[in-house]
């Protein structure tokens, strides 16, 4: 049974697919026919739109030259941040180790000084003991 | 004989920083989208910016394009974004109150540098009158309705492509659409009382 709203709603479905079945879907609602030819008007001229509203090529020339030189500017300062990234992430440069008797004393110095420290107060200690007093 | 080169092609010599390649992929799209601009924005100028940015953005993106689908449908999904995008950075320089001077400028530009003939013969200005008409009446709707109208009729994309592109439900789309149409019918058919409707202009073509 023929719905007028359905159908309207159909028509438009229809119509934006191209679809050829749109006429045979109002054959016996005068409304539903109105309706379709007054869609079918809009979406013509809107399809028009899509043909005539062309620039002209001298706006294309302007328009792929400024594209143009916007790319190279974003080239640029894309290479310059990725330049700028891998200098503030590279690792600070050590300095080179060249191991020498600096180091080998300075390695050596704490067990030393702590046998050191403990061997003078075993020897007070024994010194004291042994003696009486203090030397 | 001159054998141009497919898109995959250009893709790949992009990639590797050409920008030559790039632009060639440029003259060949560029005219859609910035169709598609054209009619998203109220403001030319905007239309022209806007589409520039998607190929700024999609040169810059062209790195994650893994030739899954074509260039165009990926390029297409890039547009989307940024149209989205640029409806809120609208918002935002609408808060900033520049608004007032941005409704000044559209009402004195003319589209006529969008058309490529500059005669003033009646087919020229009734193309005019049309995409002033078009462009009135989907500015009366949301971006994201204007939108989903301009993929579904401009580039035949499904409500559900269309759905997915947008995140949103397709029924939110449809519902859109057939708004933007109603819209566009109000505004265009031989039956509103506007003094001068355009189908009768229409039918002198």
């Amino acid at each position: 049974m023929h719905n007028c709203k359905e159908t309207r709603e159909r028509l438009t479905e229809l119509l934006l697919d191209g679809d050829a079945r749109a006429d045979a879907v109002v054959d016996h609602c005068a409304e539903c026919r109105a309706e379709l030819d007054a869609l079918a008007a809009t979406l013509r001229m809107t399809t028009r739109l899509r043909e005539t509203v062309a620039p002209s090529e001298d706006y294309w020339t302007s328009y792929h030259a400024l594209l143009r030189e916007r790319l190279s500017e974003t080239v640029e300062s894309f290479h310059a941040k990725a330049q700028r990234k891998k200098l503030r992430h590279a690792k600070p440069q050590r300095k080179e180790f060249k191991p020498g008797l600096g180091f080998v004393f300075a390695s050596l110095r704490p067990p030393l000084r702590l046998c050191g420290k403990n061997f003078h107060l075993d020897g007070m200690r024994s010194t004291v003991n042994e003696r009486g007093n203090s030397v | 004989m001159i054998v141009s080169e497919s898109d995959s092609d250009l893709v790949r010599r992009a990639q590797a920083e050409d920008i030559d390649a790039f632009c060639l992929l440029a003259e060949r799209y560029a005219r859609r989208i910035h169709l598609l601009a054209s009619h998203y924005c109220r403001n030319l100028q905007d239309a022209e910016d806007l589409s520039q940015e998607v190929w700024l953005k999609a040169y810059q993106a062209l790195g994650s394009f893994r030739f899954d689908a074509s260039f165009y449908t990926w390029l297409r999904r890039i547009t989307i974004n940024t149209f989205l995008n640029h409806r809120r950075a609208s918002f935002f320089r609408r808060q900033g109150q520049i608004t007032a001077v941005q409704l000044v400028q559209i009402d004195s530009e003319t589209p006529e540098r969008f058309f490529e003939s500059q005669s003033s013969s009646p087919e020229n200005i009734y193309n005019k009158l049309l995409f002033e008409n078009v462009v009135s009446a989907l500015s009366e709707l949301t971006p994201a309705q204007r939108l989903s109208f301009l993929l579904r009729h401009y580039e035949g994309m499904s409500y559900e492509e269309i759905a997915n592109a947008m995140n949103c439900s397709a029924g939110t789309v449809q519902k859109g659409v057939w708004r933007a149409i109603s819209k566009l019918r109000a505004r265009l058919s031989p039956d509103t009382e506007e003094p001068e409707t355009l189908t009768s202009l229409a039918n002198e073509y």
